[in-house]
């Protein structure tokens, strides 16, 4: 899976402490999600799209692989 | 009784025992009476005739210290270090089984190795040991999961 995070946060000039903040995870946490580590739950995705305003589908995406 | 109610019941009870951890705060805690009990035990070493149940006890203080650092929560938890306390557990579980599996064999070998005439200190690997190998490796492995996640 892959995740647009990054430019979703850039939109907002938010830092990764400043969303890790506003959902209530830990910056090493959204470090991991931006860089594919880790895949977030339903809830933390809902929560990022509360965040960012936008539909989960719009900043997460399916690869081939998936 | 209604079943669902039951069953209601039931999955009431189980969700007690799913978030078994202490408060962050308690980490401190666990390494400062680990710490003591090490310093203890080293003690111990250079005093003749110290009774039995004595050494017992400093060793059972050891790995109370370690459960304590173990279930500590993290100052912030979330779902991602959930997810590596879970690993760290799973692991500890196998590596402790391999381990338990494996040391009669290391045992023999390193009594064979300093040729003890009286094998008793290689014999005297028991819980302690095991259930330290198992705290020490969970421990460690949920540091190592948490620094390069």
């Amino acid at each position: 899976m892959r995740n647009t995070i990054k430019v979703q946060r850039a939109i907002l000039d938010l830092t990764q402490d400043d969303l890790a903040k506003k959902i209530g995870v830990s910056r090493q946490t959204i470090n991991s999600i931006e860089k594919n580590r880790y895949v977030p739950s339903t809830l933390l995705a809902l929560k990022l799209s509360g965040v960012f305003k936008v539909p989960v589908n719009d900043f997460f995406t399916l690869e081939s692989d998936d | 009784m209604d079943t669902k109610k039951i069953m209601e019941c039931e999955h009431q009870r189980l969700k007690k025992y799913e978030n078994m951890s202490l408060p962050a705060q308690y980490k401190k805690i666990g390494i400062a009476v680990t710490i003591i009990s090490f310093i203890g035990l080293f003690v111990l070493g250079y005093i003749d005739n110290e009774p039995e149940i004595l050494r017992d006890l400093i060793k059972k203080s050891i790995l109370v210290g370690l459960l304590i650092i173990s279930i500590s929560k993290d100052s912030i938890e979330d779902e991602l270090t959930i997810k590596l306390r879970g690993k760290s557990y799973a692991m500890a579980f196998v590596f402790g089984v391999v381990y338990a599996l494996v040391q009669p064999y290391i045992t023999y070998f390193l009594s064979f190795l300093f040729n003890k005439k009286n094998n008793e200190d290689f014999l005297e690997l028991g819980d302690f040991q095991l259930l330290f190998f198992m705290l020490i490796i969970q421990i460690m492995f949920y540091w190592m999961l948490k620094k390069y996640r």
